[in-house]
């Protein structure tokens, strides 16, 4: 399953471009590969979960912040705005789902070679590693 | 000899002495001294065999390979606590951060006085094995030379605040300070089960099993017989060869405090406090922003702790790093901020509390798999936001900027005049970010099969030939880290089980 346009527009909001590690957003790392192979082969209810993070994210949180959906018609403020008032939510279950939208695109984003790089990450320790 | 599930197609009959379910390190360490008896063994582990040339340096494919449910198995509360367990041979061992405790002597009095395991569990037997292990281990504190700044940075606190804590002892040898115990350790200087024990055992004859989830165990006129499953090959729907491993002297279970109750009711074993009694050691990580670098990604992964309000306020304080999808995360904010924190990310450290809670739990097995109730308690919370409180304290001590508490509630980043903050922190658990790591407690040992589900010879009340040797059986949870007290208590019940069947 690759990102659609709500997908990717839910997660640039979520980690856009610019302030990030030199300039790179989540959309200048190889997110709709690591977002297909999630959906693929991640344990049910994780994929379930993420999958209903995502639809909430779309559908549901524009109305948190007096906006209409979908999440795709709003400006970049709106969104990022919406998605701010899923972290800030009194409702445990809406900020559960924001913090899995923030461990995909954590997964994601950390492990691009130029994030790590831009981060000052030295991998180690692979001398005998397999090909 | 090695079976590997993943590719094993045909059915498998076999018999041996002993049958041990579970590679970690209960099981490896009871598979290490049923070995030298020259008795014929076969260890049998649900997770995959992963080669330390496979541990990878990225957090996804690791969730997926070596971590029970990617690490998303979840207790049910008021707060989703991450109940997080190695599925792979060597089980913990291979995922943890090698860290080595003994069981503290007050802990052990309790277990002792409350109840009755005196000489069940004899705390000379533990130290003698204890040396042992620690002996075949290499364990040492963490030298200095592979701390890097985020365990340097706790030798600062404790040096200015004049606080019990220490390099942490760990079993390793030659650790280069990779920072990636979490992900397996890729240059095998961890000295886990998967290095250690179980290679030990296989030398001496071991058959090990891998993708080999046990389903029951089998009872036979009201003794233990072996043990049947089905080997889990990914993918496969059709054709999942089954397996039965058969046991001429002994089952022993070491499936982990998680697994051990739902395998024992599913062979028909019945006991009012099977998966009750539930105990953990809920963990919960604080972030502090440094002026200088820190790249805790950087170093020993856990390399120091401090226990000094281990016995009056029931907590302890580790350094952890985590790799960068983890510090990643950690960090506050969505959107540019989110992006902005990500930046301050090589100036992060992070420590993480360790609390013996109060709280019990139930560990059942549902429709939908294994339920894991666990809520914690008001005391539990007040351990908490005091544990937070010195930890915050030590960073400010260490020359930190700011801390960023990830709290509901709090505000996101404070400084150190505000550590007061800390005193009136929410009481809802939900709004703190918590992990289980240290799982104990759900086939608790007793004399009476009316107060537990496994006698003092480690048998299971009821069932010959079967016998529980992992945390399970433990009455409480323990304040420290498990690891050396599950092996030493393995090697115990291993010896008498050895004892009784020559």
């Amino acid at each position: 399953m690759r990102p659609g346009m709500v997908e990717r527009a839910v997660f640039e909001a979520l980690l856009p471009a610019g302030p990030g590690p030199k300039s790179k957003g989540i959309a200048e790392t190889d997110f709709a590969r690591f977002y297909e192979d999630f959906f693929k082969t991640a344990v049910l209810p994780m994929r379930v979960s993420c999958a209903a993070a995502v639809f909430f994210a779309a559908w549901v949180s524009p109305l948190l912040v007096g906006r209409l959906p979908p999440f795709l018609m709003l400006s970049a403020e709106d969104r990022e705005l919406a998605l701010e008032a899923m972290a800030k939510s009194p409702f445990y279950l809406v900020r559960q789902l924001l913090l899995l939208l923030k461990a995909m695109a954590a997964l994601c984003y950390g492990a691009d070679p130029g994030v790590r790089e831009a981060l000052g990450y030295v991998k180690k320790d692979d001398p005998e590693r397999k090909t | 000899m090695t079976i590997n599930g993943e590719k094993e197609g045909r059915p498998y009959s076999e018999s041996y002495d002993y049958v041990i379910v579970g590679s970690g390190a209960a099981g490896a360490a009871a598979a290490r001294v049923l070995a030298d008896t020259g008795a014929s063994i076969a260890l049998v582990e649900e997770g995959p065999a992963v080669d330390a040339r496979d541990f990878d340096d990225k957090l996804y494919p690791a969730l997926r390979r070596l971590f029970r449910g990617m690490g998303a198995q979840v207790s049910r509360g008021r707060a989703f606590i991450p109940v997080i367990q190695g599925r792979c041979l060597g089980g913990g061992t291979t995922v943890n951060s090698a860290i080595v405790w003994r069981l503290p002597e007050d802990v052990w009095d309790t277990w002792a006085q409350a109840y009755g395991l005196a000489d069940a569990i004899p705390l000379r037997e533990l130290q003698g094995h204890w040396d042992t292990i620690e002996r075949e281990l290499s364990v040492r504190p963490t030298p200095p030379e592979v701390w890097g700044e985020n365990n340097r940075l706790m030798d600062k606190a404790r040096a200015k605040l004049g606080i019990q804590a220490a390099p942490t002892m760990r079993n390793e040898s030659g650790c280069r300070g990779s920072g990636r115990c979490l992900t397996g350790c890729p240059s095998g200087a961890k000295k886990s089960a998967l290095v250690t024990f179980i290679p030990y055992a296989e030398k001496k004859g071991a058959a090990v099993l891998t993708s080999a989830p046990v389903e029951r165990v089998v009872v036979k006129d009201g003794r233990a017989i072996g043990v049947a499953g089905r080997f889990d090959r990914p993918g496969a729907k059709t054709g999942v060869a089954p397996f039965c491993v058969y046991a001429r002297k002994a089952v022993l279970v070491a499936a982990s405090a998680i697994q051990t109750p739902g395998l024992l009711r599913r062979s028909g074993v019945r006991s009012w406090h099977l998966g009750r009694h539930f105990q953990g050691h809920p963990g919960s990580p604080l972030v502090a922003l440094f002026d200088q670098k820190v790249d805790m990604w950087t170093g020993a992964t856990q390399g120091f702790d401090a226990d000094h309000h281990r016995r009056d306020g029931r907590f302890k304080v580790e350094t952890i790093s985590l790799p960068p999808e983890g510090a990643v995360l950690r960090l506050p904010g969505v959107g540019r901020r989110w992006a902005e924190a990500i930046g301050q990310a090589p100036f992060a450290a992070l420590w993480a509390v360790q609390m013996r809670a109060y709280a019990e739990g139930r560990v059942s097995e549902r429709f939908f798999g294994t339920d894991i109730a666990y809520d914690l308690r008001q005391q539990d919370v007040d351990i908490l936001r005091r544990a937070l409180r010195f930890t915050a304290e030590m960073f400010f001590a260490a020359g930190a900027r700011e801390v960023l508490p990830g709290i509901y509630g709090m505000p996101e980043r404070i400084g150190p005049d505000e550590l007061y903050l800390f005193d009136s922190a929410p009481s809802d658990p939900a709004s703190y970010t918590f992990i289980l790591s240290h799982l104990f407690g759900t086939a608790r040992m007793s004399r009476d099969p009316g107060d537990g589900v496994v006698g003092h010879d480690f048998g299971v009340h009821g069932v010959k030939g079967l016998f529980v040797v992992d945390s399970s059986i433990f009455p409480t949870n323990i304040g420290v880290n498990p690891q050396h007290t599950i092996m030493a208590v393995a090697f115990l019940a291993a010896q008498r089980i050895a004892q009784r069947n020559t």
